[in-house]
């Protein structure tokens, strides 16, 4: 085995094989581990009078230890070659891995003799082994999992005990973004990026392809295939092509099956390098197109990012009592989540025919949850509006087609939430409307068919500018009449 | 005796007796044995519903459902102009293309490309329409449609939308059911299917044909696919009686027919009890629902007691068949909590193989049918506060040719253009979409989208997303694998999205 080396490590061009033959080291060396250990559990525990016998199996037992170590060995030396692992450790622990195939062996020729004297120097020997195997086993786990995988989240006492460095806390948290404009693109965006998905290969560790993305000055430097990115060309940076290439690329990166970047985060690094890879600017110093301002914005702390459909503006309400909601369903009450695994409800009353005040009741256990309520075409009672009025989280509220009100219009005045409102086919009329001035969420406001006046419209505009107020026309002509668009 | 009641009761026995018991166990147990060897069961994907725990109740597939995120639209109303108009005459205006026009078109447009009739070398057509910009957007319209240009800052145009299929009945099939080939369910079915419908007395997905001729795709356009059957678009007549073969036949009343489809569900429920065929329970629900219609298709679709005004306003005429008729009705229908109204108009076929459809001549016709009842529909829904909740999306399944048709290598008596799949425009209004705005660029003939390009799975994972689905989920398990809408396509267009 030893012979080999000089001849091998002369090979530039590795061939495919002892790439892959070598991949199946992390398979292979943990089955010399289990026979050392198990050796050394019943060398200890052979001493009682009782389990005496077990010591014959022991030979046996390091045989195939010392076997499997030497093929441990040589399946990573073949994995060594694939390069991409820090020098020093990567050297440790080979010869560590050589000193316990080789105490192994000496070992079990010791347990074989017949004489005494090599008898009694088999125990130094095989306690030598057993420590080797724990140091090149540690080595082992630095190379592939990172040097401080083990103390990661060892607590701060053990940490002390251990001599370790406090940890710093910083490094853990990325700075939340409140300002957008004020973050640094690199320190607050960039590289935040790169440590989720890029430096777990790329470190001062393990540098896979010869390249380290944990600093600027390492991203600049490149890997084995030079730069990785060209400032102010993105088109030709070999990082964003590379992170473009679909994921059954073996040239993907990050490789398939590990965290992968978003579709903001790849955005924001092509305007980075874009924008001349700036390492100590502010996004304010940049120039943000309208396209990349959604994008950053998404970076911002708090902001919903990734998948935004999947979490709507959630106000956290508990779940609706059940049995309220089936009462509602009993006469016939449309009642549904908003969307799944949400608790907020949408109530319409489309399917009901019939509907008395008194059923107004039914809607107090469920005010918290409801942010969509629909009772058009129906004969809405005091006690009902009344009730309405106590849905803080109401958004849509449906009344056209209702015997409501000018009076009414008083008692649903503090849905603070409330973004539209349909008044249409009602009584209302331009005194009602007044009440409504307190509704300063308000988007959309339809009032057709209704007693209210353009003045009383442009009267509630004044106090409800951005609010979009709807009065129809069923003019000849069919064109709307609206007091206010959108500018 | 009776072969019917021989065979009634060979099925009966097939349910309980020993023999058939024993026959069962031997091949069925062998079956499952060689499936679970093949590996038939092994990467069985849960399903939409196991996945979010949504329990689906099989006697109401109707039930409302929710949907993955909350919905910025709830219901869609899907204007298909069948036939395909040209895109060149309405929206996307290209001046370039009128300098060109009557030259030969140069080879690199035509090398490797297949067109439905095109042969040899066309010439360049230019824009058979007059265009002006409208609204605060500054969107082109064209002369064919004044009313609608007056709607432009309420929609959001794509403009580059293309679709890899060049004749009628498999690109219709592409757009309403996401497969070019027939099986799969349409887009109105997997909303139904995933939402539920709102109004328990009306069917959730109903389909209105226009235009004096089916859409080349048929009825698998607006079918159900391998979905329960319950999802297919229910096709209702404007003119006459609205659902064939619901009504009762003479000499029976409400309350027979009452009796005796409680008496055919009795039975169909004990026949499901046995076999355990969600068809079973399909054709019950389909019964109830077919009895509820009874009453509230006729009520529905009866457009007499609108005001004149409103008739005034879509063009409408009570009774008779027309696509201003069918704009009222899918108005009506939203207005009643319906999932999703499928319109199809037939007749945008412009080869300038005859008058009626030659861009020259029945071109504008077939524009100033459509003009003032989608106008007046956009109207109608905004001042009633429904446009805020309803996905309109007009469209049609491609887009014409820049050149001019020259069937079999011959000069065409009239105008028009041949079938293209790389360009088309499509508007979508209301729910959750962008007012007055305009995605994606076509080249200066308008034969490629240069920019922003969206196709045809683009579009329909925009529309389910407005609906508050994520379009990869929203799946079905059928021959060992869960399938879509979308199938591995799709993505949607944020840049459209309010």
């Amino acid at each position: 085995m030893f012979t080999i080396t000089p001849i091998l490590g002369q090979i530039e061009n590795i061939p495919e094989w002892i790439l892959f033959l070598g991949r199946f080291h992390p398979l292979i060396v943990h089955f010399p581990i289990g026979m050392v250990i198990m050796a050394a559990i019943i060398e200890v525990f052979a001493r009682s009078p009782k389990l005496q016998s077990l010591r014959e199996a022991n030979s046996f037992i390091l045989l195939w230890g010392a076997l499997g170590a030497t093929v441990a060995c040589i399946a990573g030396f073949m994995l060594s070659k694939s390069g991409g692992y820090d020098k020093v450790s990567l050297k440790t622990h080979e010869w560590l891995g050589y000193g316990v195939a080789a105490s192994c062996w000496f070992a079990y020729f010791l347990k074989r003799s017949q004489t005494t004297i090599l008898h009694k120097i088999y125990t130094p020997i095989f306690t030598g082994c057993v420590f080797l195997i724990f140091a090149a086993g540690h080595y082992g786990g630095n190379l592939t999992h990172g040097s401080d995988y083990l103390t990661q989240y060892m607590p701060q006492p053990i940490r002390s005990l251990a001599g370790l460095p406090v940890q710093k806390k910083e490094k853990q948290t990325t700075r939340k973004i409140t300002d957008i404009n004020q973050a640094l693109v690199f320190e607050d965006l960039v590289q935040p990026a790169l440590e989720q998905t890029c430096i777990s290969c790329h470190n001062p560790e393990k540098q896979k392809g010869d390249l380290r993305m944990d600093t600027p000055k390492m991203l600049l430097k490149g890997g084995k295939n030079g730069p990785i990115l060209v400032a102010g060309k993105a088109e030709d940076s070999e990082m964003i092509k590379r992170i473009h290439l679909p994921l059954e690329d073996d040239d993907h990166m990050p490789p398939k099956g590990k965290t992968q970047l978003s579709d903001n985060q790849m955005a924001m690094l092509i305007w980075w390098i874009n924008e001349g890879a700036p390492f100590n600017k502010k996004i304010s110093d940049l120039t943000v197109s309208e396209d990349m301002k959604p994008v950053l914005a998404s970076f911002i702390s708090g902001a919903n990012t990734e998948n935004k459909e999947d979490k709507p503006d959630i106000i956290n309400v508990p779940k609706a009592d059940a049995k309220a909601i089936d009462a509602l369903r009993k006469i016939n009450v449309f009642v549904m989540p908003i969307a799944q695994e949400n608790n907020l409800l949408e109530i319409s009353f489309i399917n009901v025919k019939t509907f008395t005040d008194e059923k107004a009741t039914l809607l107090s256990p469920v005010s918290l949850q409801t942010i969509w309520l629909k009772m058009s075409h129906l004969a809405i009672g005091e006690k009902t509006i009344t009730e309405i009025g106590k849905f803080n989280n109401l958004t849509r509220l449906h009344l056209e087609y209702t015997n409501i009100t000018d009076v009414d219009l008083k008692k649903i005045k503090g849905l603070n939430s409330l973004e539209y409102l349909n008044l249409i086919g009602t009584s209302v009329s331009d005194i009602g409307l007044k009440e409504l001035a307190s509704l300063k969420k308000l988007k959309k406001l339809y009032l057709w068919q209704t007693k209210v006046t353009p003045q009383g419209a442009a009267e509630l505009q004044k106090a409800l500018p951005e609010t979009e107020i709807n009065l129809g026309d069923d003019s000849m002509s069919g064109t709307a009449r609206l007091i206010s668009e959108k500018k | 005796m009776n072969p019917l009641f021989l065979e009634a009761i060979q099925r009966q026995t097939e349910y309980m007796t020993r023999r058939h018991f024993l026959s069962k166990c031997t091949t069925g147990i062998g079956a499952m044995a060689l499936a679970s060897l093949t590996g038939c069961f092994a990467d069985k994907k849960p399903s939409q519903e196991q996945v979010s725990g949504i329990v689906r109740d099989l006697s109401r597939p109707f039930a409302p459902l929710p949907s993955h995120f909350a919905p910025k639209a709830k219901r869609v109303i899907f204007l298909h102009m069948a036939g395909a108009p040209s895109q060149l005459e309405l929206f996307d205006y290209k001046p370039e293309l009128q300098k060109l026009d009557g030259q030969l078109c140069p080879p690199s447009l035509l090398e490797g490309k297949r067109f439905a009739f095109i042969k040899g070398v066309p010439k360049m057509l230019g824009p058979q329409a007059q265009f002006k910009q409208y609204g605060q957007s500054g969107a082109w319209v064209s002369h064919h449609l004044p009313e609608f240009a007056s709607m432009v800052d309420d929609v959001s145009f794509l403009k580059a939308m293309h679709t890899d299929q060049f004749n009628h009945a498999p690109a219709q099939l592409l757009i309403q059911t996401g497969n070019a080939r027939l099986g799969r369910p349409s887009m109105g079915a997997w909303v139904t299917y995933g939402l539920g419908s709102e109004n328990e007395n009306l069917p959730g997905f109903i389909v209105l044909l226009s235009g004096g001729k089916a859409p080349d795709a048929g009825k698998a356009g607006y079918g159900s696919g391998f979905l329960p059957t319950v999802y297919q678009g229910v096709e209702c007549r404007s003119k006459g009686e609205p659902v064939l073969y619901v009504a009762n036949p003479e000499g029976m009343d409400r309350d027979l027919r009452k009796a005796s489809l409680q008496a055919i569900n009795d039975i169909n429920r004990i026949q499901h009890e046995e076999t355990g065929d969600p068809e079973t329970i399909s054709r019950i629900s389909q019964y109830e629902m077919a009895f509820k219609m009874q009453i509230s298709v006729p009520e529905v679709m009866d457009i007499k007691d609108e005001p004149q005004w409103v008739h005034e306003m879509y063009g409408t005429e009570p009774g008779k068949s027309s696509f201003a008729n069918n704009c009222l009705l899918a108005r009506r229908l939203t207005e009643r909590g319906v999932r999703f109204v499928q319109l199809f108009d037939w007749g945008w076929d412009s080869h300038g193989n005859d008058p009626s459809n030659a861009l020259d001549k029945g071109f504008s016709t077939l524009c100033h049918n459509i003009d003032k009842p989608i106008t007046a529909l956009l109207k109608d829904l905004k001042m009633r506060g429904l446009l805020d909740e309803t996905l309109v999306v007009w469209g049609a399944e491609f887009g014409r040719t820049p050149m001019q048709e020259n069937r079999e290598g011959k000069q065409m008596e009239f105008k028009g253009r041949d079938h293209h799949t790389e360009a088309f425009t499509v508007w979508m209004a209301g729910g959750g979409i962008k007012s007055g705005y305009s995605h994606g660029e076509t080249d200066e003939i308008g034969y490629y989208g240069i920019k922003d390009r969206t196709d045809i799975y683009d579009l329909q994972a925009t529309i389910l997303h407005c609906l508050g689905f994520n379009h990869e989920k929203l799946t079905y398990p059928f021959q060992g694998r869960n399938f879509r809408l979308t199938d591995v396509h799709g993505k949607v267009i944020t840049k459209i999205l309010v």
